[in-house]
């Protein structure tokens, strides 16, 4: 009886979690498994897998629908905020965590503040300004928006980590003469490197994947992003299944890679990130 | 403290050009817009020539539109669904995580969490795959287990399709709370639990009676992420619906993009931005005084 009781009891806390894990991961599996059938495998069971391995969705979507253009961009967008966020973020979030100086906490309370502020509020003036500036539909529309958006989180994950660093290292730098930019860049910089990845995979994620700024503040074919480029996608070629279904495994699996490999680092930043915002 | 002290005043310089160099760009960038729009909000503008100012006249315009109201009654169903939805379902998984029975928690962790770092507007393609009525995965698996009688429009019957759409922005983010609540439980004191359990607590007395008043602010930071978050959704509902049937699933930041994109007016688009912002804030202040009380 009482091991009877105790199966029960396993049972009813196991199989919830159990089927909900699986309901997360059925529609990615899915999603991969399918874009490699063919539209009349496709038509008669959605579900089954497919016969054998058919590639040329993926080459359908690069070689007729721009598919490669809008990966590009995407990746561009990407790489070019990164690497302006991490510079940027990492001079922040140093010079604030390690001296003080007037108007600093104007600086960190308004950054923080930021946070709270939905962002999408800003579309419409932020297109306003980017017009009146000429900076629609341009390479370069996007990047200054990101590289804004990014800045607090990452800024207030370097410096509280830099706060759990000790000064020797810097003050026995500068007896030696080291300036500060070089301080911060060649003695310091290498130390952070954990948190400043974290910094790199988050800017990551959420440019490779946002939609409602470069839906905005970018029409040219030639600039779309993977996005904005499935949409396109879904209009255009609404009758073939597994094209978009390719289109949509292309747009997952960098974000489904860099989640294997990353997985620690992604789960510390997105609870910092999300615990103080 | 690990703070430094600053040398020289050429060295105080310095750190004043690199902290205020990408500070006024940020104040550029996301804080003056802000501003300005408060100020684009009191006007009529088409988005060339010259803004005339009107006064309030465009947010009454925007009370007295029976279709404001109904966006509006949309965002804030959807935002309460899905506080409840994602939070409720976070939190009884985060105790569950707790349990010595769960087998598999590392597996479930990472699982749980990945369609978080997923493109919102992919899980809405993806979703709106499994609503399909003609192959789509729901209605296979309705028919498998033998209830093709449930088998409905999913996303094309009015009555039911708001409910529809907060399923997958339910199922993105359970993830994200999970891992926020479960860090809360961690970091109680092991000892807590073991007076609870020489006290003769037992695991569900003990998720209530502790757990629960001890996590309690990581709670209130997850319901005012998400409410504050489902305020602005708008990737989902365009992969999924764009908004239809008619205004059946339409969201404020959608209606926003529709006037100022679509019709053009700029100065309407900007008050219901304002809007948004002013509910979003409302919003997350009630919760904070609510749950703040409560607190002890």
């Amino acid at each position: 009886m009482d091991k009877a009781k105790r199966y029960f009891a396993n049972f009813l806390v196991n199989v919830p979690i159990l089927f909900l894990s699986l309901t997360c991961i059925f529609p990615v599996v899915w999603l991969l498994y399918s874009s490699v059938k063919t539209d009349a495998e496709f038509n008669i069971s959605p579900v089954n897998l497919p016969g054998k391995i058919h590639l040329d969705n993926y080459v359908k979507a690069f070689s007729r629908a721009n598919f490669g253009t809008f990966a590009f961009n995407s990746l561009f967008n990407s790489i070019i905020s990164l690497l302006l966020v991490l510079v940027v973020s990492f001079v922040l979030g140093y010079l604030l965590s390690r001296y003080r100086f007037r108007g600093r906490s104007i600086v960190y309370g308004v950054l923080m503040a930021a946070m709270m502020v939905p962002i999408y509020a800003l579309i419409v003036p932020i297109f306003i300004q980017e017009k009146k500036l000429g900076l629609l539909n341009n390479y370069f529309s996007l990047i200054p928006i990101y590289v804004a958006m990014e800045l607090p989180t990452s800024v207030f994950l370097i410096d509280s980590y830099i706060k759990g660093i000790s000064v020797d290292l810097e003050d026995a730098a500068s007896i030696d003469g080291a300036s500060l930019p070089r301080t911060m860049f060649t003695i310091i910089m290498p130390i952070c490197r954990p948190i400043l990845s974290t910094v790199v995979i988050l800017t990551f994620m959420h440019v490779w994947n946002e939609f409602p700024f470069a839906q905005v503040l970018i029409s040219k074919e030639e600039l779309k992003t993977i996005p904005l480029g499935l949409t396109y996608f879904t209009s255009q070629y609404s009758t073939s299944y597994t094209l978009l279904l390719a289109a949509l495994a292309m747009a997952t699996i960098p974000v489904l890679i860099i989640y294997l490999f990353f997985y620690n680092k992604i789960m510390e930043g997105m609870m910092a990130g999300a615990v103080k915002g | 403290m690990n703070i430094r002290e600053i040398r020289n005043n050429k060295q105080k310089a310095g750190i004043y050009a690199l902290v205020l160099i990408p500070f006024i760009y940020f104040v550029y960038v996301m804080v003056y817009p802000l501003i300005i729009s408060i100020y684009y909000s009191l006007t009529k503008w088409k988005g060339i020539g010259n803004p005339k100012f009107v006064g309030l006249s465009n947010y009454t315009a925007m009370l007295q539109s029976s279709d404001f109201w109904l966006v509006t009654k949309n965002t804030l169903f959807l935002c309460v669904v899905c506080t409840v939805g994602q939070v409720g379902i976070a939190l009884v998984i985060a105790f569950l995580m707790t349990l010595r029975r769960l087998k598999l928690k590392t597996f479930h962790r990472a699982v749980i969490f990945f369609p978080v770092v997923m493109a919102p507007i992919v899980v809405g393609y993806v979703w709106r795959f499994i609503y399909n009525s003609n192959y789509g995965l729901l209605n296979a698996f309705l028919t498998a287990i033998g209830r093709s009688d449930w088998i409905r429009f999913w996303l094309d019957d009015q009555d039911i399709v708001l409910r529809m759409v907060s399923v997958p922005v339910i199922w993105q983010y359970i993830g994200l709370y999970m891992i926020i609540l479960m860090s809360g439980i961690s970091a109680i004191p092991q000892e807590v639990f073991e007076c609870a359990e020489i006290d003769g607590a037992t695991g569900f007395k003990k998720s209530i009676y502790i757990t629960l008043p001890m996590i309690w602010d990581s709670l209130k930071v997850c319901i005012i992420l998400c409410a504050g978050g489902t305020m602005k959704i708008y990737d989902h509902l365009v992969a999924l619906t764009n908004g239809g049937p008619g205004r059946a699933t339409e969201s404020l930041a959608m209606y926003c993009y529709e006037y100022t994109f679509r019709f053009g007016n700029f100065g309407m688009g900007a008050a219901i931005a304002v809007t948004i912002l002013v509910l979003a804030l409302l919003i997350s202040g009630a919760i904070q005084l609510v749950m703040g009380r409560r607190k002890d």
